[in-house]
């Protein structure tokens, strides 16, 4: 398909003003696991589910590329109307995490990363009103951009993405950068 | 409010409009071309994938400007399917340029004959620049002005094995310039077409072509990011377009013939939200695509046919149409588009279930990148029309300006989805024989949303079309249709070609009705 049909826009889309968890029923689950006074930092959740999507093992994933800093930047910007959904997910796999392993989501093995986000992306994480597959795949789809988008968006750190795919540089990177006509 | 006064007011600069705005200003009128979207030019191109391709800087983006998208019953959701490129040159600004004419069957149940469209489809494939050899059983009198755009090698493991199965593969026609044209520069393979605008104007859209040659006939008024509001008539006569200028201020343009050219979706929803051209009650009602599937073919990496002194080329650009023993329709063989982003969430896909993560998503990446090279297909055919698929104003989400958004129904009946895996079995057939290691489907709607028609058909008979021979609607003197809103069949192939000519033929009863003094 020579015409790329703009899925990214649907996945990211969906999620626009899908009815999310309730904040307080995010604090109601917080009390009951009796980790109310533990914060959770999103960028390093965010991060190390994305290193699960894409995992270093056998040559560069989303922590060399720099994924987390990536979907840092895409949330304070053009993607700033899903911050929150995403806050919420940060804190529901690490309150998640606590419950069933008594330890936050970035101090877990990584199999039993594995696990808990195979659970989410199947929707089969205990919680209700909160569209986990949904979120799931829009973390999917900020882990690929991040792993291979221009270095200037903050992600493919020194082109590590493209060089592991073999994808060269693309010429005019910027606009204006060209000798057209 | 101030009131311009125009011979012709088109509402859309894209294939339709375009086209409809160089034939009447050529014709000597003065014309106002009304485009939602940014005046980009070539040298504003570039191949940053995320920010041109998977954010807004083409389509709106849906948390602001949405469409909203229920596919098969479901749901209602916000979605940038549907849109088409908001710029100056509208959707041929980013689309890949697949140039075919409509057959004589096409035409059955429209009121014109191909004959009807003949001279134009010559006049645009002239003046714009097709790239072609002619297709095999397609009526033509005249050659393609340019010869096909050059074919990466392996074009010829798709030749070859048609030619084993008795078939002949052709050059798909394309609206780029394998030569230089008309001052335009031909095609630099740089491979970056499908959703990106040419950075050289090698590409035959609408901003390289038909407009800037309006603006040499000094008729042509262009106003960039003016989004029309509505359409205002009186006692069944157009009278003026009210729009929102580049600062968002209320504008009136008053023109004696008002061309409605916005793509089927968002023309049916502009008339819609006029309360304009529903007597039938058909407006919106027809929504058709094109219908689609889509696979490759994985093959090996080591292979004369894929010399890494012709890994740029990106073309393989083989087509087959109107096989034996299938349904009528288009099959496409064409090299993966550069985008990793893109390919990489294609790799992902599972039939079921979420999306493929860690050792297998890597494993999936270095395969498609690194181990093998890959041939892909694309099937159009005919889209049977379906009751679940229509336009209408969504009852509750408005866009940045206040107004309805349209809601879209998208159903697709079971006999397209049938004649689409009839062509899906040949293609495979065709890659088979080529020598394809392993093949798959793709993660593809099933309809290509992209190209759309039939919203506002049509037709003798005021009581089940929408608009007259002439694609003037019949409600309303003086206001017409010029995209694929007016198509009564989507055809067997990428019909952009049938727009721009079909417009020129809008625009030729307009003009010659002027001279007469009847508009």
């Amino acid at each position: 398909m020579i015409f790329d049909p703009r899925g990214h826009l649907e996945a990211l889309g969906r999620l626009g003003r899908r009815g999310l968890l309730g904040w307080a029923a995010l604090a109601a689950l917080s009390r009951r696991l009796g980790a109310q006074e533990t914060p959770t930092d999103t960028s390093a959740v965010l991060e190390a589910a994305a290193a699960r999507i894409l995992p270093s093992d056998d040559g560069p994933g989303a922590r060399e590329a720099k994924v987390g800093r990536f979907i840092d930047r895409q949330l304070a910007g053009s993607l700033s109307a899903l911050r929150p959904p995403f806050e919420q997910l940060a804190r529901l796999l690490d309150l998640w995490s606590r419950k069933a392993f008594s330890k936050g989501f970035t101090a877990l093995d990584p199999s039993a990363q594995d696990t808990m986000l195979g659970q989410l992306s199947r929707g089969e994480l205990g919680v209700r009103g909160f569209p986990q597959e949904a979120m799931f795949r829009a973390l999917h789809t900020l882990t690929l951009e991040g792993f291979l988008s221009d270095p200037v968006h903050g992600g493919n750190d020194g082109q590590v993405g493209w060089r592991a795919i073999g994808f060269p540089e693309p010429h005019l990177r910027k606009p204006g950068g060209h000798h057209g006509r | 409010m101030g009131a311009d006064v125009f011979d012709a007011c088109v509402v859309g600069s894209g294939a339709g409009g375009g086209a409809a705005a160089w034939a009447l200003s050529r014709a000597g009128l003065r014309v106002l071309v009304l485009e939602r979207g940014p005046h980009y030019t070539a040298k504003d191109f570039f191949h940053d994938e995320l920010a041109v391709c998977r954010r807004d800087w083409f389509v709106p983006d849906p948390a602001r400007e949405p469409h909203m998208v229920s596919r098969d019953g479901g749901t209602a959701e916000r979605s940038a399917d549907g849109w088409i490129a908001c710029c100056v040159g509208g959707g041929t600004v980013h689309m890949s340029g697949y140039f075919f004419r409509m057959h004589r069957e096409d035409f059955r149940g429209w009121p014109i004959r191909f004959e009807d469209l003949e001279p134009f489809y010559e006049e645009v494939e002239r003046e714009i620049g097709v790239s072609g050899a002619g297709v095999p059983g397609e009526p033509r009198r005249k050659s393609h002005p340019l010869p096909p755009l050059l074919a990466h090698p392996a074009a010829r493991l798709v030749d070859e094995a048609c030619a084993r199965l008795g078939l002949r593969a052709f050059p798909i026609p394309r609206a780029i310039v394998s030569a230089d044209y008309r001052g335009r520069q031909a095609c630099t393979y740089c491979g970056f077409c499908g959703s990106y605008g040419c950075e050289v104007d090698a590409k035959s859209s609408s901003l390289a072509t038909f407009l800037p040659a309006a603006q040499r006939t000094g008729r042509l008024t262009l106003r960039a990011r003016c989004r029309a509001t509505r359409i205002v008539a009186e006692n069944g006569r157009a009278r003026a377009v009210l729009y929102l200028d580049e600062r968002g201020r209320e504008q009136r343009a008053r023109a004696r013939a008002i061309v409605v050219a916005c793509s089927a979706i968002e023309t049916a929803r502009l008339l819609l939200a006029s309360g304009v051209a529903s007597s039938s009650g058909l407006l919106g009602k027809g929504l058709m695509f094109a219908a689609l599937a889509a696979g490759y073919g994985r093959f090996p990496r080591e292979s004369p046919a894929w010399s890494p002194s012709t890994e740029r080329l990106p073309f393989i650009d083989r087509a087959l149409q109107d096989l034996p023993d299938a349904p009528r329709g288009t099959i496409l063989f064409q090299r993966p588009h550069p985008n990793p982003i893109f390919q990489a969430e294609k790799l992902a896909w599972n039939r079921s279930g979420p999306p493929a993560s860690g050792s297998e998503l890597k494993r999936r990446m270095r395969e498609f990148f690194l181990e093998t090279h890959t041939i892909e297909w694309e099937s159009f055919s005919e889209f049977q029309p379906d009751d679940g698929c229509d336009v209408s104003l969504d009852p509750s989400v408005k866009d940045t300006a206040g107004q309805p958004v349209a809601r879209v129904r998208i159903g697709v009946h079971p006999a397209s989805l049938a004649a689409s895996d009839r062509l899906a079995a040949r293609a495979r057939e065709v890659l088979s024989a080529a020598g394809a290691a392993r093949q798959g489907e793709t993660d593809a709607e099933r309809v290509y949303t992209v190209l759309q028609c039939g919203t506002a058909r049509m037709g003798t008979d005021p009581r089940s079309s929408v608009v007259d021979a002439s694609c003037r609607t019949h409600d309303v003197e003086g206001l017409f249709v010029a995209d694929s809103s007016s198509f009564c069949s989507s055809g067997s192939a990428p019909f952009t070609l049938t727009i721009m000519a079909n417009a020129l033929r809008v625009a030729a009863g307009i003009a010659g009705r002027m001279r007469k003094r009847e508009l």
